[in-house]
């Protein structure tokens, strides 16, 4: 129905510990789902972006899930969600955007450029765990995703 | 972070069936925010503009999220997803799709037309049932819903 | 033989050689004669003394010797008269042939100087009655021949110089009156000098000039040479009259050798000079000889090319019959117009196409088969073509002389004059009313074909939704009541109430399949080149709890190909030939063979693709069940008998291949085990293990 176990996830976000914190979140709920870790808004369009200057032949597949932070070290996490919305291709791959705090604004700018949801980041691993179990539970087992080429599994 | 109990969850679905198994299966995952149903588009989206029977004020509260059959007598859901996708106030409100239909086009065309989920109805009740606590679970724990800042 | 002229045809000439052969022969004698060599007759004086001891027979013998002179002199002079017999004969051969009056003239002309000769020599040798001395009478005669000869020629020849109109030169009238003109004055000068007792003196041995009256023919041919002989040469260039020129120069040397050399008769130069004589009466037999060669070369080469142009053009007519064989036969309307419209030719392919004949239709415009609102087409296709555009399978409508419309398929190409000015056009209409037609009903068969899968679509769609959503409300309403009303139901109620859960569970199942499977026949393949080692490794990863729970041991003794295919759906094919093997086995040792034959064209498939199966130790299948295992729906067993199902696997496993363009079947004995093969083309896809695939179907087959 939604990611299978095999699908790729993209993690775009700078700080290495925040990332960690992320991943071991995602390990934690028993998730074996390959991760590719994009560290900087210019690297996350050359590999998203299938075409044009961007381009990055290093792409092997689409992935099933963008875990975004909102904090970039070279661009505001906000403007690549704008950007990366504009795109055909990424158009119906859900979008996750962690803000670093509880600022409605935030949340709600996020959700008028196309945010699929906005959750808070946290500050230590314990905490993501259960946040980050939800979340994969939810695109995982409730969600049907668009998998474009890919047949749904028969009976 | 976490929905405050009094934003309601606006339901839109024609058949009373589905609505009340619908009902069912959110408050037995312990929801408790109030359900709002309406029973096709053109009153989802009276009700989402505060117009028509919904225009006396606090008659129609702002719904944290949005969830929409496809399959609607008159407009139907793509319609109200595409309007409320395309109007700068109510774009920010998640809307996730609850529809029978599994086929890929149905699919496509609702993330395209920026749906937040898109979740499918199962026919047995108890898949119904967790996919709903789940589903509750996400968007009323973990996520940050958006909320209403400008008007009231 | 070659055909090569003797001399060009422009200025024909004696060839050298003979030119050459002549001055030689001229001066041969005279350089002999500084050599010591005499030519002169050998006289011996009649024995007289002794005449009367002579027997008769040495008497006539030694009056032979003594005549050797006169013996020789008749020889030559009569080789001379033969040789003009010879010229005149030739030339009334070649008047035959050319109808040139010239020859002949000229050629009676030497006749009758020939005549002379021949008469002199007669005279000389008393032949003919003359009562003249011999002394005189031959070297007179001789003058006397002489003179004639250069004069006729010269007159001969001045006739044509003077006269030379073309009506007269034609006439054979003409030439028989020169002859007899000719033949009259010979007579005349002949009889007069067998008449006269007393000739003139014509030899004066003592004297530089020793025979004067030579001459006058001397002076002649040297006059004749250098002006008649050459303008009339240059006025009829020919190879006799060539010849007659060049005779000029024996002719002189002739005189020259008796003017100034011959002292009496028979010696030395006179013998030269009847000699060269010869020569001279020789060049214009030669001119004639040759003109015959060449007239006859000629000729063969006008009939070589007069044979060439004729199978040329009869080349060229038969290309012109078969070309309007063609037109004619032709089922097209083929029509020749002129550019204001005027139809030029009609064939039986337009009478048929258009219902007019050609009698109604020649010098006629097309305007009543063009329908109404297409009059002005025809000027625009003009007009095409006078820009230098082609018109070339224009489709219009056209209406038959009964009045039924038809569709045609029209071809204009250009018709120019030789200064490449466009002059008219032809045209080439093709009845496509039938194609037409076809070609609608099959738009409209399309059109049917693409709104029956539409309704299949929309069937499929409104099975997974409208269907399912009374069916939702079953499910749930059955549940409810379970949960809500339990108590209240007695232990049948609820087995009811389950019973209504599970088939409504399984109703959404056989919905969700047929939605599935129509989607399977149209969604597109995603065609790429395809690992099937690593498609098959994931299958039996992600089946590897199944297989153990089931205690299937998988063999897969090949390693497999790189193809050309979906990797989605080809997964899903084996995943489902793999998943039954597995269920639908009841052995105490539990197997199942992947592999494949590869590479070799059998019967099934044209192109070269490789088989795949899936074999199992399995329950196997009955033979009268081998047909409708394919079947959607089609169960071979209870409902939960081997784990269940929809019996839809199989069906949407055939499709899928068949989308591929392969094929499968199954062999099966009862008892013992299944095996399901299916192809795949590889003629676009394998890569690398291709190879060593190849050689394992190799070793397969052999």
């Amino acid at each position: 129905m939604g990611i299978k176990p095999d699908q790729l996830i993209v993690v775009i976000q700078s700080g290495p510990e925040d990332l960690s914190l992320l991943v071991s979140g995602l390990h934690a709920t028993g998730a074996n789902n390959p991760i590719k870790h994009l560290r900087s808004g210019k690297e996350a369009l050359g590999y998203l972006c299938p075409r044009g200057v961007w381009r990055d032949a290093s792409r092997t597949s689409t992935p099933a899930l963008i875990l975004l932070d909102c904090q970039l070290l070279d661009m505001d996490g906000k403007g690549l969600l704008f950007m990366l919305r504009q795109m055909p291709s990424l158009k119906t791959i859900p979008i996750v955007v962690f803000t670093s705090t509880a600022i409605q604004e935030e949340a709600n700018e996020c959700y008028t450029l196309g945010a699929n949801s906005c959750i808070q980041k946290f500050h230590t691993a314990a905490e993501y765990v259960p946040i980050v179990s939800r979340l994969l539970d939810y695109w995982s087992q409730v969600i049907i995703a668009h998998q474009p080429g890919v047949s749904m599994a028969s009976t | 972070m976490v929905m405050t109990p009094n934003q309601p969850i606006l339901l839109v679905e024609d058949s009373p069936e589905d609505y009340e198994t619908t009902v069912r299966s959110l408050q037995k995952a312990g929801l408790k925010n109030p359900i709002v149903r309406c029973v096709d588009g053109d009153d989802a989206l009276d009700y989402l503009h505060k117009r028509g029977e919904y225009s006396e004020p606090h008659s129609a509260p702002r719904p944290g999220i949005v969830l929409l059959d496809l399959n609607l007598p008159g407009t139907d859901g793509r319609e109200v997803l595409e309007e409320v996708k395309q109007d700068p106030l109510l774009k920010t409100i998640p809307i996730i799709v609850l529809t029978t239909s599994s086929d890929e086009r149905d699919i496509e065309e609702c993330y395209q037309l920026g749906a937040n989920s898109y979740i499918q109805k199962p026919v047995d009740l108890d898949g119904f049932v967790k996919s709903m606590s789940r589903m509750k679970d996400y968007w009323f724990e973990v996520v940050i819903l958006p909320k209403e800042t400008t008007m009231s | 033989m070659e055909f090569k002229p003797v001399s060009s045809l422009e200025n024909p000439k004696i060839p050298n050689a003979f030119i050459w052969g002549m001055l030689g022969l001229c001066v041969l004698p005279f350089l002999l004669n500084l050599t010591g060599v005499d030519f002169g007759s050998q006289k011996s004086a009649f024995p007289w003394s002794t005449v009367d001891e002579l027997l008769p027979h040495e008497r006539t013998d030694a009056m032979f010797y003594t005549l050797a002179g006169s013996f020789t002199h008749t020889l030559l002079e009569w080789s001379a008269f033969m040789t003009a017999i010879f010229i005149v004969f030739l030339a009334f051969l070649h008047f035959h042939i050319k109808r040139d009056v010239t020859t002949p003239i000229l050629g009676v002309a030497l006749l009758c100087a020939g005549t002379m000769d021949a008469f002199h020599t007669l005279a000389a040798d008393r032949l003919i009655e003359s009562v003249a001395d011999n002394r005189n009478l031959i070297p007179f005669t001789w003058a006397i021949s002489r003179m004639f000869n250069a004069l006729i020629l010269m007159l001969g020849v001045s006739i044509f110089l003077v006269k030379g109109t073309p009506n007269i030169r034609k006439d054979i009238r003409f030439v028989l009156l020169t002859s007899l003109a000719f033949g009259g004055l010979a007579y005349a000068i002949i009889s007069y000098c067998a008449n006269s007792a007393t000739l003139p003196q014509t030899m004066y041995p003592d004297s530089l000039i020793t025979r004067p009256f030579d001459v006058i023919p001397l002076v002649l041919y040297a006059v004749a040479g250098l002006t008649v002989f050459r303008r009339f040469y240059h006025q009829q260039p020919g190879l006799f009259t060539h010849g007659l020129l060049l005779g000029m120069i024996p002719e002189v040397v002739v005189e020259l050798h008796m003017a100034f050399g011959s002292t009496a008769l028979f010696d030395n130069h006179f013998n030269i000079a009847h000699f060269i004589k010869i020569i001279a009466y020789l060049m214009p037999l030669i001119g004639l000889a040759l003109e015959y060669v060449n007239t006859y070369q000629q000729e063969a080469l006008a009939v070589a090319n007069l044979q060439a142009e004729i199978s040329q053009r009869e080349k060229a007519e038969e290309t012109t019959r078969r070309m309007a064989a063609i037109v004619e036969s032709s089922g097209d309307a083929i029509i020749r117009q002129k550019l204001d419209g005027t139809i030029q030719s009609w064939n039986s392919g337009a009478e048929q196409v258009f219902g007019y004949s050609a009698e109604e239709m020649l010098g006629n415009r097309m305007l009543p088969l063009i329908p109404p609102e297409r009059q002005d087409e025809e000027a625009r296709l003009i007009h095409e073509l006078r820009i230098g555009k082609g018109v070339s399978h224009f489709e219009t409508e056209r209406i038959r002389k009964n009045q039924q419309r038809i569709f045609v398929s029209v071809t204009l190409s250009p018709i120019r004059d030789k200064a490449g000015e466009l002059i008219g056009y032809s045209k080439i209409a093709r009845d496509i009313t039938d194609q037409k037609q076809a070609e609608r009903a099959l738009t409209k068969h399309a059109a049917e074909l693409e709104r029956s899968n539409q309704e299949l679509d929309d069937f499929a769609y409104i099975a997974s939704h409208d269907l399912k959503e009374p069916l939702r409300g079953i499910h749930n309403y059955s549940k409810i009541l379970l949960e809500d009303h339990a108590e209240s139901l007695n232990d049948d109620a609820r087995g009811r109430c389950e019973t209504i859960l599970r088939l409504s569970r399984h109703m959404e199942t056989l919905l969700d399949t047929l939605l599935y499977f129509s989607r399977v026949g149209r969604s597109e393949l995603a065609m790429r080149p395809t690992d099937l080692e690593s498609v098959l490794g994931n299958i039996l990863e992600s089946l590897d709890v199944s297989l153990k729970e089931h205690g299937v041991f998988v063999h897969v003794p090949q390693s497999f190909p790189t193809v050309l295919c979906d990797s989605a759906r080809i997964g899903e094919i084996f995943r489902n030939l793999i998943t039954n093997a597995m269920k639908y086995n009841d052995k105490s040792e539990k197997w199942i063979e992947i592999g494949y034959l590869g590479g070799e064209k059998n019967a099934f498939v044209s192109v070269p693709s490789l088989v795949f199966f899936v074999r199992d130790n399995g329950i196997g299948i009955r033979e009268k069940h081998l047909d409708s295992i394919f079947r959607i729906f089609k169960r071979l067993h209870g409902r939960d008998k081997f784990g269940g199902g929809t019996g839809a696997g199989l069906t949407m496993t055939k499709k899928m291949v068949e989308r591929h363009g392969g094929r499968i079947w199954v062999e099966s004995t009862f008892g013992e085990g299944t095996t399901v093969y299916f192809t795949l083309e590889t003629s676009q896809g394998v890569k690398d293990t291709c190879g060593q695939s190849m050689a394992i179907s190799e070793a397969v087959v052999s």
